[in-house]
């Protein structure tokens, strides 16, 4: 018993040695082999899955003395090292980005500024000359700005920049319309969908400036891949549902477009106010709208256009033709205003109904007595004053002589003076005095 | 007897094994993730060495081993987690990337949590037609944004107080007016640039603070920008002066910015000497001298004829050129195709001729309508088969696209 005791203790302390040899051995082997010089490091990379312009990652010439063990050792010239011992440290997604996005953006800066500013521009020389060095700068400037959306999209695995991670920051801090319109997102989608956007534009912005916006086919044939590879990047991030939420949001709150609703004498509830969206923006590519934003307007030939008259009718038929009357009049001004005025007051919305289409009337006899050209100055004036007569008369039937004169006075005093005040009636005013 | 030879080959193995241990701890230490010590020995900071996890840091001369991981520079507080990460060696502008960062999104995360329960009540918002500026929003939340704002703001001015700013690297100050000089000279003239920069800085905001002595101040803003060019002319010397002096005049600005034209840097310093001196004398004419105008006139009239005194009669007879966006387009297009850019020039040419013919055709009096649209079918047809000869076929697309919108209104107004 005694020495079975004193064999185990002896073959449990010959294993521990054992074991702290091959531990040192095979760490030190793990280490060599990361401590290969960086120029096989590059060669192996360039034949690896990701080709990345390794001379343009490596960062730059930094301040190494700022830096000290243990953070010195988690720091590379190797951005994608860089990431992978962060990571390793258990450092957050998000803080890994903030660290890399903000050194990447520094290092790419610095460098385009390099390329602006390495020599000082050269005075005495022509026009020609100076948008020639200027074009091969911005060039280069662009290849580095590629390099660097590269750079970042190997490093994240999804498309984002520090342009675009900013903007969200700040769009979700101040813009409430923002919030409406993305806040069925968590944050982070939201920041990822920004990120993607500006990733994808800010390279056709990119084709756009270097053509001096002179776009040859084969710019187009760019600008489609990109817009079709942000499109499938939405389509991962939000999936088909968000994306249609998305652009039925970005459609009512951001068209600016007035939203017919209860206020404006149209009852309606939520579910039919979204589904009258639906069928007014299922047309609407938003992907193709942030394409164009950047120059590219002939991309718009290749979203099947409907025609405004299309999507009315569609909307009729969902509406029924007498919920339609109410509906387009709710999205109509001059309705909005006169039924604002009139509810204001308790009246009924027939009331309303009846002085807005007096407007209306009143506004298509004044187009055609501006267009008569057999009228006299005299005879088109006096026309005028008539239908003036007649639109007060209307007013005051329907609203009361009371709130009529003050309807006159206020909210109506506009269209009725523009009667007989508009300028062709001026200008025939002026005739006859002439005359 | 058979235990105690195990026991003493045991020993052996062990003793062994333990050498083992030490000569692999003496080595030298190996940085991970790094392609040389250079830190290490840049600081005088022990060497030490990280695996690629970050779970071990060794430092072999105490042969020591700590732990770290991220959890332990962590912190709620943004400047207890920037002295941790200045403790852990973080350098200070990523010590500022990660707090500010973090900062900004802990803000922007609970102002978009704030906004969650309208989700819900959207579309009956909308539907009730109620301006979003009116949404019967809850008070507490409309607080709680202005007050998550206002953290913000002082958050951001206590962070930016505490870390810092990054440096950026200065340009050059009037760059392209001081290229001719010598590299060695000009971190001094950047010096006089920044000292006057800050001295204006300081009486700005000592104007904007002490109301007793402003006229003072503004007397001495005034001349500031005479102190600093007295002090520059006598860093560079009188010729490196004028030569920044003329860089300066509006007339070199201008003479060197005229597209498609060939002139020689004689030519444009010519130019812009003789202009200058004619500028000059323009300014010292009185107000209340009584020939004022006849002398601005005869200036103006020499001023007019520097040009082609210098260039030539036909080089500045292009000079309208740079006014002519049709002319910028066509240089566009020439560039986008590769093309000589004399093509734009030709270009221009014939776009002047036909411009010029349709405006003849227009005025003139022939009669027969059948006989002026004949003409301007040729005028057309004309000067589109030239821009064609000129463009060349495959161009020519390019220019239908973005050039010839002047060649579709020649004949508007017929």
């Amino acid at each position: 018993m005694r020495n079975a005791f004193i064999v185990g203790f002896v073959l449990v302390v010959t294993a521990v040695n054992v074991w702290m040899n091959w531990r040192l051995w095979q760490y030190r082997q793990v280490a060599e082999v990361r401590e290969a010089p960086a120029q096989l490091r590059q060669v192996e990379r360039q034949h690896g899955r990701h080709v990345i312009g390794q001379r343009k990652i490596f960062r730059p010439s930094r301040i190494v003395e700022q830096a000290r063990p243990p953070w010195s050792n988690i720091e590379s010239d190797d951005y994608l090292e860089y990431a992978k011992n962060l990571r390793g440290l258990g450092c957050p997604e998000e803080t890994v980005r903030n660290i890399l996005l903000a050194d990447i953006a520094h290092n790419f800066n610095e460098r385009e500024r390099e390329i602006w500013t390495e020599e000082l521009d050269p005075f005495w020389v022509t026009d020609d000359a100076r948008q020639d060095l200027y074009a091969r700068r911005a060039k280069q400037a662009h290849e580095l700005t590629l390099s660097k959306l590269k750079l970042l999209r190997e490093l994240f695995q999804y498309p984002v920049d520090e342009g675009g991670l900013e903007a969200a920051r700040n769009m979700g801090m101040t813009g409430s319309i923002t919030r409406l319109v993305f806040g069925f997102l968590d944050r982070e989608q939201f920041v990822r969908l920004y990120g993607a956007a500006e990733y994808y534009t800010k390279q056709a912005g990119i084709i756009n400036e270097s053509t001096h916006g002179i776009l040859l086919p084969g710019d187009y044939d760019r600008a489609r891949e990109l817009r079709e590879q942000l499109r499938r990047s939405v389509g991962v991030l939000i999936g088909q549902n968000g994306f249609e939420e998305l652009r039925l949001r970005h459609g009512v709150l951001e068209s600016g477009q007035p939203i017919p609703g209860e206020k404006s004498g149209f009852p309606v509830s939520g579910v039919e106010l979204r589904e009258i969206w639906k069928l007014r923006t299922e047309h609407v590519d938003l992907i193709n709208e942030l394409f164009v934003d950047t120059g590219f307007e002939d991309l718009t030939e290749d979203v099947a256009a409907l025609s405004g008259d299309a999507v009315e009718v569609k909307v009729a038929k969902y509406l029924g033709v007498d919920r339609y009357a109410d509906y387009a009049r709710a999205r109509n001004e001059d309705f909005r205003d006169v039924y604002k005025f009139v509810s204001e007051k308790g009246l009924r919305q027939e009331d309303a109904i009846a002085v807005f289409e007096e407007r209306s009337k009143v506004a298509d006899e004044v187009a055609k007595i501006e267009a008569a050209e057999d009228l006299s100055p005299e005879e088109s004036m006096l026309l005028r004053a008539a239908l003036k007569a007649r639109a007060e008369s209307v007013i005051n039937q329907r609203l009361g002589k009371i709130i009529g004169e003050e309807y006159r006075q206020n909210d109506g005093k506009g269209w009725l003076d523009e009667i007989v005040d508009g300028i062709a009636a001026k200008r025939a005013r002026l005739e006859v005095q002439a005359r | 007897m058979r235990l105690r030879t195990f026991i003493l080959t045991a020993l052996v193995v062990n003793l062994a094994l333990l050498a083992g241990v030490v000569f692999q701890f003496s080595l030298p230490a190996k940085v991970v993730g790094k392609r040389s010590g250079q830190v290490a020995s840049a600081t005088n900071i022990p060497e030490s060495t990280t695996n690629i996890s970050i779970r071990l840091v060794t430092v072999p001369s105490a042969t020591k081993i700590e732990t770290f991981r991220w959890d332990d520079v962590e912190s709620d507080d943004y400047l207890q987690l920037a002295e941790n990460l200045r403790g852990i060696g973080c350098p200070p502008d990523t010590v500022r990337d990660i707090v500010i960062g973090r900062a900004k999104d802990d803000y922007a995360d609970q102002v978009w949590e704030l906004q969650k329960p309208m989700q819900a009540a959207l579309w009956d918002y909308l539907a009730k037609g109620i301006e979003i500026d009116d949404w019967p929003l809850d008070k507490q939340m409309i607080e709680r944004y202005e007050q998550l704002s206002l953290q913000r703001g002082e958050t951001m001015k206590l962070l930016a107080a505490k870390l810092g700013k990054r440096r950026e690297p200065e340009d050059m100050p009037e760059g392209d007016r001081w290229s001719s000089l010598p590299e060695e000279m000009r971190p001094a003239i950047r010096e006089i640039y920044e000292k006057y920069s800050d001295i204006r800085r300081e009486l700005v905001e000592r104007e904007e603070v002490d109301d007793d002595e402003p006229k003072k101040v503004r007397d001495r803003l005034r001349n500031l920008d005479s102190e600093r060019n007295a002090e520059l002319r006598t860093l560079v010397g009188d010729d490196r002066w004028d030569e920044y002096l003329l860089r300066g005049s509006e007339n070199a600005r201008w003479i060197r910015s005229l597209p498609g034209l060939k002139v020689a840097e004689e030519e444009m310093r010519e130019f812009a000497r003789r202009r200058d001196v004619i500028d000059q004398q323009k300014k010292e004419v009185a107000k209340d001298d009584p020939d004022r105008e006849q002398k601005l006139a005869r200036l103006d009239a020499q001023r007019a004829v520097v040009l082609t005194e210098v260039l030539g009669a036909e080089r500045a007879g292009h000079v309208e050129r740079q006014s002519s966006a049709d002319y910028l387009t066509f240089r566009n297009i020439v560039r986008r195709h590769g093309l000589p850019r004399d093509i734009a020039n030709r270009l221009y040419e014939v776009q002047q001729v036909a411009q010029k013919n349709a405006r003849e055709l227009m005025a003139s009096e022939v009669p027969d309508p059948e006989l002026r649209a004949q003409a301007a079918k040729a005028i057309l047809l004309n000067t589109q088969s030239e821009i064609m000869g000129i463009i060349g076929e495959q161009a020519w697309p390019t220019m239908q696209k973005y050039g010839m919108g002047w060649y579709d209104k020649l004949f508007d107004t017929e």
